[in-house]
C-alpha cells in the first residue's frame, strides 16, 4: 500500500480520489466523486485510506455524511439498473427465440410505445446520461478544488472527447475490420473515415496494452506517459470523429444528394454520452437555476427548430447526432438540477411539471417525440421518468442487502458497455448463424450465463476496488 | 398545529357552510385570535379557496351568459363542451369542461374541515345526517330548476308528466320552506321559524333528490341498448355533484391513503364499466353519465379530498400530485380513450382532479401577492348557491325574453356591454351578499 501510494503522481490524482473515495465506504460523499466517474477506461486501484481522509474536510462542508452516503447507493443502483436493462436488450436481439421479447427491446414502432414515437426500450439510454449528470457538478466541483477551474474544464473535456474517441474507434473496428473479417470487404473498400478509425483502433489497442504494461512493471514514469498518450490519442479520435460529423451535417443541409461528400456519418452510444458532456460541460459551475435555466432556454430552441424541419435531419442519424446532442445535454444537466434538489420539495414539483408537460405536448398536441434525433419533449418526458425512478430509489437508501444486485452492476458501467459492445458483435456477428436460431433453452441457458459472467465481473471488480475509467 | 386547524375549520365556514347559526361569532373571535403571523397565513391560504370557488361560480355562470353571443367570437366559445365549437384544450376535452370539475374540487378542499365542524359542534349523528341532507338537497334544487325549465317549455307544447307533477308538488313543499326560512330572517321569528323552516326545505329538496336518483338510474336502465327510449331527463351539473358528494361522503373522515385507495378502487372498478363493450355510449347519453357517471364523480370528489389532505399538510405534495394525477390521465388516453365530460371517462376524472389541482395552485401562488381588500372572486365564491340562483332566474328569464336581435343577432359593441352589465351587476350582487353576511347555502 505504502508502495502504491508512493507511485501516485499529479496526473493520476483524480482517478486516485475516484477510487479512494470508493475504499472508504463509510465515506459517502467521497464515494459519490468514485460514481460519478465510473465511465472511463483506465484502470485504477484502491488507495490508502489515509488519502480519503484528506478528501473528506473539503466535502464534508458540502452535506452531510449520512445524506451522501444514501445518494450513493441510489446512483449506484439506478446506474446498475440502466446497465442492466442495456446488456439484456442487446443479449435478447441475438436469439430468434426470444422474438416474443421484441416489443421491449425494439426501439422502433416494433417496440412497444408508451407515447407516441417513445418506445418502452427508449427509455434507458436518456436514464443512463441521467445519471451521468447526478454526480458530473461534483466531480466538477472536487477537480476545481483540487487542480483549479481550467483545469477542471480541460479534465473533463478530454475525457469527453476520449468517451466520443472510444465510441469512434469501436466504429471503426465495427464498421471496418469486422466487415473484412465476415463481409469479404477490402480494406480500400472501405470508406477514408472508416479507414482512419479502422487504423487507430488498433493503434489505441496498443497504446492500451502498453498502458498495462506499465501498470505492471510500476514504473511511474512510464505509467504517465504511457496514459496520457493513450487519453489524448482517444480526445484525437473524438475531434476527428467530432470534425466529421459536422462536416457531415453541414453537408446534410447544404449537399445535393447526390454530390460529393467528405463527412463521416458514424455515430453512436457512446459518441452521443461524449458529446452530451461537451455541451453541457460550460454549464456545470452554474448553480442549479443558472442551469435549470440553461435548459429550458435550450428545450425552448430546440422545440421551435425540431417542429419546424429540423427533426427529419436529426432523425437521420443515431441518437439525432449534433442536433440531437443539445437535449442529450439537457437530460445530463437536468440530472445534475436533480441532484442538487435530492432533499429539497422542488425535486418532486419539477419532476411532475416535466412528466406534465412532455405528456401534455406529446399526447395533447402531438408534438414529436422522437430517440433518434432526441426532440426535447421526448428528453423531458424520461428525465421525469429517470427523476421518478432515481427519486424512488433514495427512499430505499438505508436497506442495504449483503449482496446488492444492482449496486454491483452500476459498479463499472463504462468497462461493461464496452465488454457488451464485443460480446453482441462476437455472438451477433461472428457467431450468428450458430447463436440466432438456437432453442428458447439455449438461450436462456445462454442468456444466464452471459449475466451471471457481467455479474461475477463487476462483483469482482467492486470487490477489489477496481474501477475502469479513462 | 391542531389549534390552528381547527381554527381553519371556522374560517373556511364563514365561506362554505353559511348555515351554521353563530357563523358570525366564529368570525369575530376568529379576528382576535389570528393575530400570530401564522395564522394570519393560515387564514390566508383559505382565501385563496374562497377564491378559487369565486373564479369557478364566476366563469360557470358569465361564460353562460356569453355564450348567447356568438359576436363575441372566442369568448362565446369559452362555455361550449362540443369540440367542434369549443376551445379545445386537450385530447376530447374543452375549456369548459374543466369548470364542474374545479367546483368538486372547491367542495373537496374544503368538505372534510367543514364535516369536523359539525361534528365537533354538534355530534357525529347530526353531521351525517346534515351532509347527507346537504348532498341530497343539491340534487332536489338541480331537480327544481330542471323542473323549473320543464314548466317553461309546458307553456310551448311539453306537457308535464307523472314525475314532472310529483317533483313539482315536493317543489311547492320547498317553496314553502324557502319562505318561511326568508320569514325567519325576521328576529322576532327567528326563534320559531328558523328551525321548522330548515326542516322542510331540506327534506323537500332531499326527497326530490331522492325521487331523481330514482328516476335516473331508471333513464340509464331504459335507454341501455336503445338511444331512443323515453328518458325523464332530470340530471345536469347540480346533480352530479350532489351525487358525488354522496359517493365520498363514507371517506370524509378517512386517512389520506385511505380516500387514494377507494377513490383509485372506485375509478378502475368504473373504468372496467365504462370501457366494457358499448357502454362509453352509453353513458354519453345521459348529462355527465348520469347516476353511473356519478360514481365516476364521486371517485373524481374522493381524489379531490386527498389532495386537500395534503394540501393542509405538504402543500408541495398536493401539487405534485395533481400534476401527476393530470399527466396520467393525458398518458393514458391512449389506452382509455379519449378524455370525456358526456360519459365521465376514467381519464376525465384524471385530468380534471389533475387539472383542478393545479388551477387551485395558481391561485394559491398568486395569494400572497394578493394585498388588496377589492377582492370580487372572494365575493362570488361566498355565496355560490344565491349565484346559481342568481343567474338561472335573472339572467334567464332575460335571455329568454330578449329578442335575437339583442342576443344571437347582437353586434359585438352591444353584447360586449351586455356582458360587461351582467359582470358588473352580479359582482355588486354578490358583493351585497357578502357584505352583509347573509346568505342562503346548503
Amino acid at each position: 500500500m505504502k508502495k502504491r501510494k508512493n507511485d501516485l503522481k499529479e496526473e493520476v490524482n483524480v482517478q486516485q480520489e475516484v477510487v479512494e473515495n470508493a475504499v472508504v465506504d463509510n465515506n459517502a460523499q467521497v464515494e459519490q466523486i468514485a460514481l460519478e466517474d465510473n465511465k472511463q477506461p483506465e484502470i485504477v486501484e484502491e488507495n490508502t485510506k489515509k488519502k480519503s481522509k484528506k478528501v473528506k474536510p473539503e466535502l464534508s462542508d458540502q452535506k452531510p455524511q449520512e445524506k451522501g452516503k444514501e445518494r450513493i447507493l441510489s446512483i449506484d443502483r439506478f446506474r446498475g439498473i440502466c446497465m442492466f436493462a442495456m446488456v439484456c436488450s442487446f443479449i435478447f436481439g441475438m436469439f430468434s427465440a426470444f422474438e416474443g421479447l421484441g416489443p421491449l427491446i425494439n426501439h422502433d414502432a416494433n417496440g412497444f410505445q408508451i407515447l407516441p414515437g417513445v418506445s418502452f426500450a427508449d427509455i434507458f439510454a436518456p436514464m443512463f446520461i441521467f445519471v451521468i449528470g447526478l454526480t458530473i457538478c461534483r466531480s466538477f466541483k472536487s477537480r476545481e478544488a483540487k487542480y483549479g477551474t481550467r483545469r477542471a474544464y480541460w479534465q473533463l473535456a478530454i475525457r469527453f472527447l476520449s468517451l466520443i474517441g472510444i465510441g469512434i474507434l469501436i466504429n471503426g473496428f465495427e464498421n471496418g475490420w469486422v466487415d473484412i473479417f465476415t463481409g469479404g470487404k477490402a480494406f480500400t473498400d472501405l470508406s477514408i473515415k472508416i479507414q482512419i478509425f479502422a487504423v487507430m483502433f488498433w493503434i489505441a489497442i496498443a497504446l492500451l496494452i502498453v498502458y498495462i504494461i506499465a501498470l505492471c512493471v510500476k514504473n511511474e514514469k512510464f505509467k504517465n506517459i504511457s496514459l496520457t498518450m493513450l487519453r489524448y490519442f482517444l480526445a484525437i479520435a473524438g475531434v476527428l470523429a467530432l470534425y466529421f460529423i459536422l462536416v457531415s451535417t453541414g453537408e446534410k443541409i447544404t449537399t445535393p444528394v447526390d454530390g460529393e461528400r467528405f463527412g463521416g456519418w458514424e455515430w453512436d452510444t457512446l459518441q452521443n454520452i461524449g458529446l452530451a458532456g461537451l455541451i453541457a460541460l460550460p454549464f456545470v459551475k452554474f448553480d442549479k437555476w443558472g442551469r435549470l435555466t440553461i435548459v429550458g432556454i435550450i428545450f425552448a430552441v430546440m422545440t421551435v427548430l425540431m417542429q419546424n424541419g429540423l427533426f427529419p435531419l436529426a432523425n437521420k442519424i443515431l441518437e439525432g447526432g449534433i442536433f440531437g446532442g443539445f437535449s442529450w445535454a439537457c437530460i445530463l444537466l437536468l440530472g445534475s438540477v436533480f441532484a442538487d434538489f435530492k432533499d429539497d420539495k422542488f425535486y418532486w414539483i419539477l419532476t411532475s411539471l416535466l412528466l406534465l408537460i412532455s405528456v401534455v405536448l406529446i399526447v395533447g398536441f402531438d408534438f414529436i417525440a422522437a430517440k433518434r434525433g432526441c426532440t426535447p419533449v421526448y428528453a423531458m418526458f424520461c428525465s421525469s421518468i429517470a427523476a421518478i425512478i432515481w427519486g424512488g430509489l433514495n427512499f430505499l437508501n438505508n436497506w442495504k442487502p449483503k449482496f446488492s444486485f444492482f449496486e454491483i452492476w452500476g459498479s463499472n458501467a463504462i468497462l461493461t458497455y464496452i465488454v457488451t459492445l464485443f460480446v453482441s458483435m462476437l455472438f451477433g456477428g461472428l457467431l450468428e448463424a450458430y447463436i440466432a436460431p438456437l432453442n428458447v433453452w439455449a438461450a436462456i441457458a445462454i442468456t444466464i450465463c452471459i449475466l451471471g459472467l457481467f455479474t461475477i465481473m463487476n462483483w469482482l471488480l467492486k470487490r477489489k476496488k477496481i474501477y475502469v475509467k479513462i | 398545529m391542531e389549534k390552528i386547524k381547527i381554527e381553519e375549520v371556522e374560517t373556511t365556514e364563514i365561506t362554505n357552510d353559511r348555515m351554521l347559526p353563530i357563523t358570525d361569532e366564529v368570525t369575530e373571535e376568529n379576528s382576535i385570535k389570528k393575530k400570530s403571523d401564522k395564522e394570519a397565513k393560515e387564514s390566508k391560504r383559505i382565501k385563496s379557496i374562497d377564491r378559487f370557488r369565486g373564479f369557478c361560480v364566476f366563469c360557470m355562470l358569465i361564460f353562460q351568459f356569453l355564450k348567447n353571443f356568438p359576436s363575441l367570437g372566442i369568448l362565446s366559445r369559452l362555455a361550449n363542451h362540443s369540440l367542434e365549437n369549443g376551445i379545445v384544450i386537450l385530447p376530447g376535452m374543452t375549456l369548459a369542461d374543466i369548470i364542474a370539475p374545479a367546483f368538486i374540487f372547491a367542495i373537496g378542499l374544503t368538505f372534510t374541515l367543514s364535516f369536523n365542524k359539525w361534528q365537533k359542534l354538534y355530534g357525529t349523528k347530526m353531521a351525517i345526517v346534515h351532509y347527507l341532507e346537504r348532498a341530497l338537497a343539491i340534487i332536489g334544487l338541480g331537480t327544481f330548476l330542471d323542473l323549473c325549465n320543464k314548466v317553461l317549455d309546458s307553456f310551448s307544447g311539453y306537457t308535464l308528466n307523472a314525475f314532472d307533477w310529483t317533483v313539482f308538488a315536493f317543489a311547492i313543499v320547498a317553496l314553502i320552506g324557502l319562505v318561511l326560512r326568508l320569514l325567519a330572517l325576521i328576529p322576532a321569528w327567528k326563534k320559531k321559524l328558523s328551525f321548522p323552516a330548515e326542516q322542510i326545505f331540506y327534506i323537500a329538496l332531499s326527497c326530490m333528490g331522492i325521487m331523481n336518483i330514482i328516476i335516473t338510474t331508471i333513464d340509464f336502465i331504459n335507454i341501455y341498448g336503445d338511444y331512443g327510449a323515453f328518458r325523464y331527463n332530470y340530471w345536469v351539473t347540480l346533480q352530479g355533484i350532489g351525487f358525488a358528494i354522496l359517493v365520498a361522503f363514507p371517506f370524509v373522515k378517512s386517512k389520506p391513503w385511505v380516500k387514494f385507495v377507494g377513490a383509485l378502487a372506485i375509478t378502475i372498478a368504473y373504468t372496467v364499466f365504462h370501457n366494457y363493450g358499448d357502454n362509453r355510449a352509453w353513458l354519453d347519453v345521459i348529462v355527465h353519465g348520469g347516476v353511473v357517471g356519478g360514481f365516476g364523480w364521486g371517485a373524481m370528489l374522493i381524489f379531490d379530498m386527498f389532495i386537500a389532505d395534503l394540501y393542509f399538510s405538504r402543500k408541495h405534495l398536493a401539487f405534485v400530485f395533481s400534476a401527476f394525477f393530470c399527466a396520467l390521465g393525458v398518458f393514458l388516453t391512449q389506452w382509455l380513450g379519449t378524455i370525456n365530460l358526456g360519459s365521465c371517462s376514467p381519464t376525465f376524472i384524471l385530468v380534471s382532479v389533475g387539472l383542478s389541482g393545479i388551477i387551485f395552485f395558481v391561485f394559491d401562488l398568486l395569494d400572497k401577492y394578493h394585498k388588496s381588500k377589492f377582492d370580487p372572486l372572494v365575493w362570488w365564491g361566498k355565496n355560490p348557491i344565491i349565484m346559481f340562483l342568481v343567474e338561472f332566474f335573472v339572467i334567464g328569464v332575460y335571455t329568454t325574453v330578449m329578442p335575437a336581435s339583442a342576443l344571437s343577432g347582437a353586434s359585438w359593441w352591444l353584447a360586449l356591454i351586455q356582458g360587461i352589465v351582467a359582470i358588473v351587476g352580479l359582482t355588486a350582487i354578490a358583493y351585497g351578499l357578502s357584505k352583509s353576511k347573509k346568505s342562503l347555502s346548503l
